[in-house]
């Protein structure tokens, strides 16, 4: 009995909490409703329309789509 | 590949678990469950590390020299940054519930494919590296050391997972696998273990916009290719617009469904309904693609491609975003979208300029779902409908996965289906809405290699559609995604011969009556309606 005592508060039954208490269960779904800020968000490496535009440009003229730089 | 593959009767399963633990239990490459690595080119353009060519079966996988210290570095980032992936390695209990819940067991009947077991890969390392009791004790304490196999087992199990969350559903904690294998899959990455299938399509959407590299006047030429059948089918001549600055509202939706068949006529429907209500919408060859592979490779480079969704939007002044029919696409732009690229203040909070009516569900992201948008139309009488060219069909609708389960979209398509056609029949309430079953291959696994996996992991989805077929006489599965239309068809050939596959909008635009259209003798997708007499058909 004391060894389970004593073993109890390491064990995984003090997980229990958790069935109540995950994030995953009890968070709104709100998403496109609501900006959630991720507070490490940091810039990438994109590949911007001007790149885009660079690369494709006669090829865009060509077929009549427009550009921003003829 | 395909003729190597074994008949559905001789697809073995057996669920009798292996006599030694799990840690000393080998797996081996065979053909037919795992990937082809991904070629040096994709990664070098995309700046990832540890090009090479190299092949999963290969003895020497050409790591970098400190690769466990790469891993380890990054494992230890990520759970200083994920705060549910750190709670997920620490939660769980082991007590077995997501067990059978995996379509990948279910299928292939081997253990590690338990997402408690595949999760447990992972949580092994993190015990060995990151907690006292895994440091002292290990192996007693279910710890392990990171060895050049554990990780050829990563890569084995974590490209079976399709990242569909089913077992997160029955989680007590809600222990999202899908996570755990995002994770693997990053830390992967950082020593340069990747699948071709994501990262070629990822390069090719990073450089053109979308995944199979279509340039520009090529994408533009395949949607007008499209207008001609458009055409022939009802009269009408639908003229999309590209690029065009000043439009109210830009369309995005999957590549595939501009060149891949059957997704080309969902593509048909979405033309018929903008053009039945007179949308004033473009299409962009920039953001051309929906999908989002990067989603399947790491957070950054899902940011790096969605970038290109709301810098379009921007550039072309649009008032907000309508998306297509896809399932990973909305994942990220549902869950993600916001947070990593936003806030779109430069968009408004979409409107629909038909109904008027308000998306206050989407008043942050300002994106709107396409069958949010539809049904919202139908609901205020805006469309003009005749379901009966929808009677030679009789419909099922697969939830996918990403719309059902990270989402929560199950009323929009059934409502928008059961308006456009008379004949719905639910698949059996376990495997639909948000237990709905994988079609076997998302996640960036719908390769033809992984073939014998895809039908394993698509067994489970494929027995519901039976039942309904057997029951019902089901002969059409409808989805919004398209993955789903590109992997379920040969699911449906080899397990339920007789079922075809289908968007939601195909039917749709059947049902559609367009003003100034000729009499219909055929659907979309050139097939005879019924109750038309074959001479009127050939008239």
């Amino acid at each position: 009995m004391s060894a389970l005592f004593i073993y109890f508060p390491f064990s995984k039954l003090m997980h229990l909490g958790g069935v109540f208490l995950s994030p995953t269960r009890n968070l709104a779904n709100n998403n496109r409703m609501v900006r959630h800020v991720n507070p490490w968000n940091y810039p990438v490496k994109v590949h911007t329309y001007e790149e885009y535009e660079d690369e494709f440009r006669a090829k865009m003229i060509k077929a009549h789509i427009p550009v921003e730089k003829e | 590949m395909a003729d190597k593959l074994p008949t559905p009767a001789e697809m073995k399963i057996d669920h009798t678990p292996p006599k030694t633990g799990w840690m000393d239990t080998p797996f081996e490459f065979r053909k037919g469950t795992w990937c082809y690595s991904a070629k040096p080119k994709s990664i070098e353009y995309l700046g990832f590390p540890n090009p090479r060519e190299w092949s999963p079966p290969d003895e020497d996988w050409k790591l970098p020299e400190n690769w466990e210290e790469i891993i380890h570095k990054g494992f230890k980032e990520r759970l200083g940054k994920f705060r549910s992936f750190k709670l997920f390695m620490d939660v769980c209990v082991r007590c077995g519930a997501c067990a059978d819940k995996c379509h990948f067991f279910l299928g292939s009947g081997d253990p590690k494919n338990m997402p408690v077991l595949r999760a447990e890969l992972l949580r092994s390392v993190y015990r060995k590296d990151f907690t006292a009791a895994g440091k002292l004790l290990g192996k007693a304490a279910g710890a392990r050391k990171l060895t050049v196999q554990v990780l050829k087992e990563w890569f084995y199990y974590f490209y079976q997972c399709s990242e569909c969350r089913r077992c997160s559903v029955f989680c007590p904690y809600g222990i999202d696998t899908a996570e755990i294998t995002m994770m693997a899959r990053e830390l992967m990455h950082l020593v340069g273990v990747n699948i071709n299938w994501i990262l070629d399509p990822a390069a090719s959407c990073f450089r053109t916009g979308n995944h199979l590299g279509l340039e520009p006047h090529s994408f533009k030429d395949s949607i007008e290719s499209l207008l001609d059948d458009v055409e022939e089918i009802t009269g009408i001549r639908v003229a999309p617009s590209f690029n065009r600055k000043g439009a109210e509202i830009l369309f995005i939706t999957p590549s595939a469904d501009v060149f891949a068949d059957p997704g080309i006529y969902t593509f048909m429907g979405y033309l018929l309904l903008f053009h039945h209500i007179g949308l004033d919408y473009t299409i962009s060859t920039y953001a051309s693609e929906g999908g989002n592979f990067g989603l399947f490779t790491s957070n950054e480079m899902m940011k790096r491609l969605n970038a290109k969704m709301y810098a379009e939007a921007k550039r072309l002044g649009v008032k907000w975003i309508l998306g297509g029919e896809c399932g990973h696409m909305w994942r990220v732009v549902h869950q993600y979208m916001d947070t990593m690229n936003g806030p779109a203040d430069f968009l408004e909070e979409p409107v629909s300029p038909i109904t008027g009516t308000k998306f206050e569900n989407a008043k942050s992201t300002k994106m709107v779902h396409i069958t949010e948008f539809t049904a919202d139309l139908i609901k205020n009488g805006k469309l003009k409908l005749d379901p009966s060219r929808n009677d030679h069909r009789k419909v099922t609708f697969h939830d996918s996965c990403n719309p059902a389960r990270a989402m929560g979209i199950f009323e929009e398509p059934r409502y928008v289906l059961k308006s456009v056609c008379n004949h719905f029949h639910e698949m059996p309430e376990n495997t639909i809405r948000e237990q709905t079953f994988c079609c076997g291959a998302g996640s960036g696994l719908n390769t033809e290699e992984f073939m014998e996996m895809r039908l394993r992991g698509g067994l489970p989805r494929a027995n519901a559609v039976k039942y309904v077929a057997e029951k019902h006489g089901v002969n059409l599965l409808t989805c919004i995604c398209a993955i789903d239309r590109a992997v379920l068809p040969p699911l449906m050939r080899y397990w339920v011969p007789g079922v075809e596959v289908s968007g939601v909008h195909e039917l749709v635009g059947n049902a559609l009556i367009m003003d100034g259209e000729k009499k219909r003798t055929t659907g979309l997708r050139e097939e005879p309606l019924e109750g038309v007499e074959e001479d009127e058909a050939d008239v």
